[in-house]
């Protein structure tokens, strides 16, 4: 008898919060620990399922037909679509869709019973260490019935009244069947401890997570949920613009941007909700420094350790702090550093103007008060070029560079991953955005050079006038 | 006696009523009940007062070095400016964003409240119902 998979569900209030993103996601991290079973339970929308199809060839029974007791998933039925990390299909690729089936099924009374019976067919089957439901976002008996079916239940959420709404439904949809049953009848269908925990998806910058954090801690603690329910939110996950843009080509499109901060976001996702011993059979708890330096080294040789090597990281508790502390993706960040580099500079440059402008002033006005500086007007003209030519190209460079490399390396990464040739439009649009990365870093280099050049000049000049 | 022109005085008078009364602002604002964001804030306009004060004083002097035409003046000037430049950046820009960030979570906190609200009253309806 294979003992049970730790389980772990995902549901929202309202459809579109990001739950197939992130549990795909968080899949694909949590394979790198153990076996990994993913299941689409969203019968209504299969959202999974057409995310896996467009890049995999599909192929079993389908989630529903199990369900509906027509067939049994066997190993022949499931695809690999990552190491470790097996996918099951909502509805199989090429078998008819009965229509009242899904309608019947999501809220039949004994639904609960046929899940349990599905999770404990896969377990014996396939042995899994973790078993991740994807359900439909929205109201039904099937998304209730997977809660009770596992171990942690995530609840995905915006920070929004839209959201929050819909969030505030599902809880009192929870609540009101939890009380509605008489104790006992259905311990057969409760198998999980149904822990919920939240996770506030697609945070606007704008936020502050202390303030956000503050706030939904004095929510959680107005309303009694119940004693399963968390008291506080699990992970905020900032809005990342590359993942968004890439919505829906490639299921793994947070491990292309290894860099993001959704890609931390996701593996401490992983490291907070997977079972203690599963972790700690890879990593050290609250490592030390030496141990992690000596990981890190190691990362460079051992593969395995360059895999764990993010995860690792967040056992440092300053790192994983610093990491659960962020609320700005670094799309967002890009743009800010430019954003902010211009208005220092033009401030600095406008200043530089002034000043500049005294100096011409003081050599026009009196020409012959002090000799050595009658030259005046070009030292201060030459002064306010070169400074403004330094000072802009020093700043603007740096965040401009970012964001196009960022843009380059996904663009490519995420072309390449889907295991296609390269169309020629394509390796257009890479090389336009590799030109940009580089000449964002080369050009204002080369201002750079020329600016101090002509300091050195002014210099030059001016000692000369001294002597 | 009315022949007293001594000016020193009514300065030193002047001075410390200024003084007092800046200190008389912080102690003020940091007794106060208002979020810790908005004390920063209004400590920061005071400091800003301040400065802006001492550059008044740079720019005249300014004004007058620069006629003799020296570059000392110049660069003088230009590091004073840059480094107010610098902390309105580094400091003004994350203080406004932790101000901005405080009130639009107020803000949201108070639609939520609307909407529990709502859905207590409706509780209620269904209750009486």
């Amino acid at each position: 008898m294979h003992s049970r998979a730790f389980t772990i569900s995902f549901v929202s209030g309202k459809g579109g919060v990001g739950k197939t993103s992130l549990a795909t996601n968080l899949a694909w991290a949590m394979a790198k620990f153990g076996k990994v079973g993913f299941v689409d339970l969203d019968l209504q929308n299969q959202g999974a399922t057409g995310l896996f199809s467009a890049v995999f060839p599909l192929r079993g029974c389908g989630v529903l037909s199990d369900l509906l007791g027509l067939s049994t998933c066997g190993q022949e039925d499931t695809v690999m679509v990552a190491p470790g990390l097996h996918f099951f299909p909502a509805v199989a690729p090429n078998s008819p869709v009965s229509y009242s089936g899904i309608a019947e099924l999501i809220n039949r009374g004994e639904i609960g019973t046929r899940l349990r019976i599905f999770l404990d067919h896969l377990q014996a089957q396939f042995d899994f260490d973790v078993v991740i439901l994807d359900c439909h976002g929205g109201l039904d008996f099937l998304s209730l019935s997977a809660h009770r079916q596992s171990d942690r239940t995530v609840v995905m959420t915006e920070a929004d009244t839209v959201t929050f709404n819909g969030t505030l439904e599902l809880l009192e949809f929870y609540r009101s069947a939890e009380s509605c049953e008489q104790p006992g009848s259905n311990s057969a269908e409760t198998n999980g401890t149904g822990s919920l925990d939240f996770v506030v998806n697609r945070v606007p910058a704008k936020y502050r997570y202390d303030d956000l954090n503050g706030m939904y801690a004095r929510l959680l603690a107005r309303h009694s949920f119940g004693a399963s329910v968390s008291s506080s939110i699990l992970l905020y996950i900032p809005s990342e613009d590359f993942f968004a843009d890439s919505y829906g080509e490639y299921p793994f499109a947070v491990s292309l941007a290894p860099k993001s901060v959704m890609f931390r976001k996701l593996n401490l996702l992983a490291v907070k909700l997977l079972p203690h011993d599963l972790v700690a059979k890879k990593l050290t708890a609250t490592p030390s420094r030496l141990q992690y330096w000596t990981f890190r080294l190691m990362s460079r040789f051992s593969r395995k350790n360059r895999e764990f090597m993010p995860f690792y990281a967040l056992q440092l508790p300053g790192y994983r702090l610093s990491v659960e502390k962020k609320m700005i993706g670094r799309g967002m960040r890009n743009i800010q550093r430019i954003i902010i580099t211009f208005a220092l500079v033009s401030t600095l440059v406008s200043f530089w103007l002034i000043a500049a402008l005294f100096t011409v002033m003081g050599g026009l006005a009196f020409p012959n008060f002090v000799n050595i500086f009658s030259n005046g007007f070009v030292v201060g003209v030459l002064a306010l070029l070169s400074g403004a030519v330094v000072l802009y190209t020093m700043f603007t460079s740096t965040g401009l560079t970012a964001f196009y490399a960022d843009k380059y390396q996904f663009q490519r990464r995420l072309w390449l991953a889907l295991g296609k040739p390269l169309t020629g439009w394509q390796r257009l649009a890479l090389m336009k955005l590799m030109i940009l990365r580089v000449g964002t870093f080369i050009g204002p280099l080369l201002f750079v050079i020329i600016g101090l050049y002509v300091f050195a000049l002014t210099f030059e000049m001016l000692l000369g006038a001294l002597r | 006696m009315a022949g007293n022109r001594d000016p020193l005085p009514a300065l030193a008078r002047d001075e410390e009523k200024f003084r007092t009364r800046v200190v008389g602002y912080i102690a003020a604002t940091l007794k106060s009940n208002l979020p810790p964001s908005v004390k920063v804030f209004v400590l920061m306009m005071l400091f800003l007062f301040v400065l802006l004060s001492f550059e008044t004083g740079v720019l005249i002097l300014n004004v007058i070095v620069s006629f003799h035409g020296t570059p000392v003046s110049f660069m003088h000037y230009f590091y004073v400016m840059s480094g107010e430049g610098m902390l309105g950046v580094f400091i003004g820009i994350p203080l406004v964003n932790r101000m901005t960030s405080l009130e639009q979570t107020q803000r949201l906190e108070a639609s939520f409240a609307v909407i529990e609200d709502v859905k207590a009253s409706r509780g209620r309806h269904k209750a009486h119902a």
